[in-house]
């Protein structure tokens, strides 16, 4: 059981810019474009694991999974595949448990009654025990998940964009917890790959930085082609 | 008694020579692991390169200690400071090389926090130099106790 060598990946870590403290960031430091060209350095079966990191955990925030059934099997394929990084086995668990304690809120909401025992609708160590505790307001997990009070409020008053940016910070949080010691293995790449994705998904609904950015690509239209848009202007 | 003359001779070789081999092998993962992340940073930022080379060197002094005292501990001694040659080569090989090691390591952090603040340069080599200062102790006792070895 290893997280791999402890400066497996020093010269990529060095070469992707920091990423700054949450929530600030007005662009991103790197487009996407240009980290899966830094990306390009990772060896073939970690860059697998990265993808495979990304795609489930994007999946599960974003209800894409066909049913709940193939959800949590992708989920336990992904638990499976990380047990060869101890860091990355617990992240990954705290993130799935984290959207499972979300999901069950939301169930909860929608007025949806208590899962059926071993029924499979959830991940991680807490799915039975939110299925018995159905009917508390934080399902008594308050001591594992402190933010689920606030979610539970948010939830109720319909308040989605302040619910989106509770989870985005208790991700973070979450991410600076495994980062300790973790500064050029493995672990800290797929830890500034799930922040920069925080960041991409933050910076997605602030609506000035939507607006700067949609200036930005019109006058760089009218400057590369200008006659392209010229109908449109008439 | 022959062999054990011979056993006491060949471990004193062995210290002889310890001090260059450990502190090299140091020297060369440190840099190694320094040299990575200042090539990495020149690819991220626009200037300040030679600085960021600059630091990725700071370990190699490690092995330039390991071959002072290699000269120190290689003289003219009798055959009963064999295990003295040894202790004090490979002791003091061993603190260097994992001075240069762990020199490497915290290098390439200075680099990264370079590139993200670069007014804290000077600072975040604070601990690289406390750790080359360790190094400097363990160079330095091998010199004053190898002078204490026996010569007849």
């Amino acid at each position: 059981m290893t997280d791999g060598g402890a400066t497996q990946y020093v010269m990529l870590m060095a070469s992707l810019p920091h990423l700054g403290r949450p929530f600030t960031q007005k662009q991103l430091p790197i487009s996407r474009y240009r980290l899966e060209q830094r990306l390009g350095l990772l060896a073939e079966v970690d860059a697998a694991l990265l993808a495979q990191i990304e795609t489930t955990l994007a999946r599960h925030r974003s209800h894409l999974a066909e049913t709940e059934t193939a959800a949590v099997a992708s989920a336990d394929a992904l638990l499976a595949a990380t047990t060869r990084h101890p860091t990355l086995y617990a992240l990954v668990r705290d993130q799935l448990e984290m959207r499972t304690a979300l999901a069950a809120l939301r169930r909860r909401q929608r007025g949806d009654p208590p899962p059926a025992p071993r029924s499979v609708w959830g991940v991680g160590r807490w799915t039975g025990w939110m299925a018995r505790q159905w009917s508390v307001a934080d399902f008594g997990l308050t001591c594992v998940f402190p933010w689920l009070p606030e979610a539970a409020a948010l939830l109720t008053a319909g308040d989605s964009v302040g619910l989106e940016r509770l989870i985005l910070a208790q991700s973070w949080n979450l991410l600076d917890r495994y980062a300790l010691g973790h500064d050029f293995d493995f672990a800290a790449i797929v830890l500034y790959v799930l922040r920069w994705n925080l960041v991409a998904r933050w910076l997605a609904q602030n609506p000035e930085a939507a607006l700067a950015r949609f200036d930005a690509l019109v006058t760089q239209a009218l400057d590369t082609h200008p006659d392209s848009l010229a109908p449109l202007l008439a | 008694m022959n062999e054990m003359v011979i056993v006491f001779a060949a471990g004193g070789w062995i210290g002889v020579f310890a001090p260059m081999a450990l502190g090299g092998i140091g020297s060369i993962i440190g840099c190694a692991v320094a040299g990575q992340a200042a090539i990495g940073a020149i690819l991220e930022t626009d200037g300040g390169y030679g600085r960021y080379i600059g630091v990725a060197a700071m370990p190699s002094s490690q092995i330039i200690y390991g071959i002072v005292v290699m000269f120190t501990l290689n003289q003219a001694l009798s055959n009963t400071a064999g295990p003295g040659i040894l202790a004090i080569g490979v002791l003091s090989g061993l603190a260097l090389m994992i001075s240069g090691i762990r020199q490497g390591h915290l290098c390439a952090s200075a680099i990264q926090a370079t590139k993200a603040k670069p007014e804290i340069f000077g600072l975040s080599l604070a601990p690289a130099a406390i750790v080359e200062g360790f190094a400097v102790f363990a160079f330095i006792f091998a010199l004053v106790i190898s002078a204490g070895l026996p010569t007849e």
